[in-house]
């Protein structure tokens, strides 16, 4: 336990020393693997963490039923509530065009945010449907790196 | 009080119950080994009056 | 004996009722920036435009971010200055500091839970920057279970500093993660383009930065207290346990 050196344990380290190296390899294996799965996965299993529209447009019917996400801009003023009231839809656009999403659910709070010169930035999770609607199980709103101060109105 | 409100309260809750948790668990446990290591030094004090050299 | 009683230094383990000048100027300190930074963050930053009044978990949430790194580096540093010089104290070092570490990594994936339920409106996504965020957070884990499963204290030291060094490179992983890949998470506000905060904001975040930064020494000075008391009486029980040996 002492920190000191003593030559009495000096001696009876050295065994120790060289069964520690193999040990010490393999945890460097073992760790550089986990890392480079991890990394390999994250880059190439998910591929990427979404697809814009444009991609999606791209992949033809390749993207047709299967688990994507998919980021866009939100069209001004297309949002609208199905009639029984617990459905939205609305138009998602990129530099490529627009594609129609279904969103059954709550969406965030502050999903429908407008401001003046800009449009929403969502993140939809879905699958996109032989109609050409893309059905969205999860509404996620983006948010840039931007913070403003609320405009207190002069009174 | 509105909805973000809540989450910024529920935030800063875990926050401040996480580092002061913790800062009272180190200096609980500190005081803890200090009072052993007393308690323990009182007890080897006077044994080893009468010794002579020691393995250690 | 009494040599090896007195083995560490009183100054560096008060054993009795010590409380010195620059514990109470620390604690101080601490108290002043962190009720500084309270108040900052509640009355003197403003509101924000989109997001109102949960923006500001931005003040813990970045600061327990940054800390993570700061302690990670530590952890690194620690084990690296053990291999190369053999000193129990180094080790002390990144022991305590994974710790912290791992308590501030754990602040960041929680609070950024909490302002995502608000903000995205999911609690949880497999962004880059979460991922990345959760891997750092098992790497350190794994760190501290290696040093609670190792017995041999030499070999624990030795193996724990290698990984200490090699688990520091998600680091940067994490840190640059939004720039490499596609992600839900922003960019850094401070140096990305389109990014920004007014005045307000930004001192109130700086101040928070340093306020848990001196969390952190604070935190980082007791816990290595304990390692080394602890240490120390793990010594003399086996001194005891020697006596009572050599007696028979």
């Amino acid at each position: 336990m002492s920190s000191r050196p003593q030559p009495a344990d000096a001696a009876s380290a050295a065994p120790p020393r060289a069964r520690l190296s193999g040990k010490l390899v393999l945890l460097a294996a073992a760790l550089t693997a986990a890392v480079g799965f991890l990394i390999w996965t994250g880059t190439q299993g998910a591929a990427v963490y979404y697809h814009t529209v444009g991609e999606v447009r791209a992949m033809g019917t390749d993207a047709y039923h299967r688990l994507i996400r998919i980021n866009g801009l939100v069209v001004d003023g297309s949002i609208r509530a199905s009639d029984s009231g617990d459905q939205i839809g609305f138009a998602l656009q990129d530099d490529s065009g627009q594609l129609p999403v279904e969103f059954r659910g709550t969406p965030p709070d502050l999903f429908g945010y407008a401001s003046e010169d800009r449009y929403q930035d969502v993140i939809v999770e879905g699958q996109l449907e032989t109609s050409g609607v893309f059905r969205a199980r999860t509404l996620i709103v983006k948010h840039g790196p931007e913070f403003e101060p609320r405009e207190i109105p002069a009174q | 009080m509105t909805t973000d409100m809540l989450y910024l309260f529920f935030g800063f809750g875990v926050v401040w119950l996480g580092v002061f948790g913790y800062l009272l668990y180190v200096t609980g446990r500190v005081r803890g080994v200090r009072d052993e290591l007393h308690d323990l030094r009182g007890q080897l004090e006077p044994s080893e009056a009468g010794r002579d050299t020691p393995s250690s | 004996m009494r040599e090896a009683l007195a083995h560490i230094p009183h100054r560096e383990l008060p054993s009795g009722r010590r409380f010195g000048l620059g514990s109470a100027a620390m604690y101080a300190l601490l108290l002043l920036s962190m009720g500084l930074a309270i108040f900052m963050t509640f009355v003197y930053a403003p509101a924000e435009r989109v997001q109102a009044e949960v923006y500001r978990l931005l003040f813990v949430h970045v600061p327990s971010a940054w800390l993570a790194f700061l302690a990670f580096g530590v952890v690194a540093l620690g084990s690296v200055m053990y291999l190369a010089r053999g000193r129990q104290r180094w080790d002390r070092l990144a022991h305590a500091s994974a710790e912290i570490g791992v308590m501030f990594t754990t602040l960041t994936l929680v609070t950024g839970a909490i302002w995502g339920r608000n903000v995205w409106g999911v609690w949880w996504q497999w962004d880059p920057r979460l991922t990345t965020t959760l891997i750092m957070w098992f790497m350190y884990t794994g760190y501290l279970s290696l040093r609670a499963y190792v017995d041999d204290p030499s070999i624990r030291r030795r193996a724990a500093s290698v990984l200490g060094i090699a688990a520091v490179v998600t680091v940067p992983i994490v840190w640059f993660s939004v720039e490499w890949w596609r992600s839900l998470h922003p960019r850094p506000s401070i140096t990305s383009p389109g990014g920004g905060m007014p005045g307000e904001m930004l001192v109130t975040l700086l101040l928070s930065v340093g306020a848990f930064t001196v969390f952190y020494l604070v935190l980082l000075r007791q816990r290595m207290t304990l390692e080394l008391a602890a240490s120390e009486v793990s010594r003399l029980r086996e001194i005891m346990q020697d006596q009572r040996e050599d007696d028979r």
